[in-house]
């Protein structure tokens, strides 16, 4: 089985300082191969999560925003074939769970609802969605099927709205507290042959130290803290392909289990 | 059930009749044997499912148009 954890805004920025404390961080980095992914696009969640499981770029699958033209971009908007498609019509047991190329975000295969829309933004939106996410992919782990994909959106909200603050580390703990539960509390990783991608469409810094600002620092909301960053995280073990940008993921995969 | 074609485990029965008329025509399907055209059919019809589209209502889009603007994707 090859299992690919999303966490949407997961940032070096604030694992590295912190691996005292995000013990299932610290123990695959230490298992595994710890990296960093820089984008050369821009680090927009929509357009990087279609790019990492169609394996196109985005001036292939055209996809670079949540909304087109005042409308809510939908699945069937987007003409590619994402790998979960692919592998599916080659008779593989695929999942996935929550994908937030798209709001609200997409699963394959198992019925999920997104929390929030996909969009959780306070702190009850944010525990339900680690909570939801985790048992449902445990559930899906469970059935033992080719690929389990599933991505948590939360850090994402939680930057913007507070990052530099001391909150973002406990959220992070929390997930990592989740990721502890997937990877060693299912046993997936013990079971040989078995494979792990860990990986985030983005990382997250304060407004002016990306090389391009995604998002405006004044919205409806407020003032939001922070903004997207062109260094993604990467933590893969098993996996023989390399993968230096997103689209990689997709070769990987089809690679480990195409 | 002599209008049927049968296999072992795995495979499915269809009418006898239906198969001839598949056969009769592959090329005109496009495909090279009838098992080929039963699948790829029943793939399709199984995508279709699985895509299946996501409805989504008025308040709910406003809702998620509301999020959007919080974050500044609107």
């Amino acid at each position: 089985m090859l299992l690919v954890v999303g966490i949407d805004a997961a940032t070096w920025r604030v694992i590295r300082p912190n691996l005292d404390v995000l013990v299932n961080f610290k123990r695959l980095i230490d298992m595994g191969e710890a990296s960093s992914i820089v984008l050369k696009e821009k680090p927009i969640s929509a357009a990087v999560w279609c790019g990492m499981f169609s394996g196109k770029l985005p001036e292939e699958h055209g996809h670079t925003s949540y909304v087109r033209e005042g409308k809510i971009v939908r699945r069937e908007d987007i003409n590619v074939d994402f790998v979960w498609d692919i592998l599916d019509r080659k008779g593989k047991n695929v999942k996935a769970i929550n994908v937030p190329f798209v709001v609200p975000p997409y699963s394959f295969g198992v019925e999920f609802e997104p929390v929030g829309f996909g969009l959780p933004t306070n702190e009850e939106e944010w525990m339900e969605e680690l909570e939801r996410v985790t048992e449902k992919t445990k559930q899906v782990i469970a059935e033992g099927p080719d690929l389990v994909i599933a991505v948590y959106t939360l850090l994402d909200r939680i930057q913007h709205f507070h990052w530099g603050e001391d909150c973002v580390v406990e959220w992070y703990r929390k997930v990592d507290e989740k990721l502890g539960e997937l990877v060693f509390g299912t046993g997936v990783m013990e079971e040989r042959g078995n494979k792990l991608i860990l990986i985030s469409d983005h990382g997250f810094c304060g407004f002016g130290e990306a090389k391009v600002q995604t998002l405006p620092r004044k919205t409806e909301y407020g003032e939001l803290k922070g903004d997207h960053h062109e260094e993604a995280i990467l933590i893969t073990v098993n996996v023989k392909h390399k993968i230096e940008k997103p689209q990689d993921v997709f070769y990987a995969i089809m690679e480990e289990v195409g | 059930m002599s209008d049927v074609r049968e296999k072992g485990e795995g495979w499915v029965k269809i009418p006898e009749s239906l198969y001839r008329v598949i056969k009769e025509r592959l090329d005109e399907l496009g495909v090279g044997s009838v098992e080929e055209f039963v699948i790829q059919v029943v793939r399709q019809a199984v995508e279709e499912l699985t895509r299946k589209k996501v409805e989504i209502t008025e308040e709910e889009r406003q809702a998620i148009e509301k999020r959007l603007r919080e974050l500044g994707y609107l």
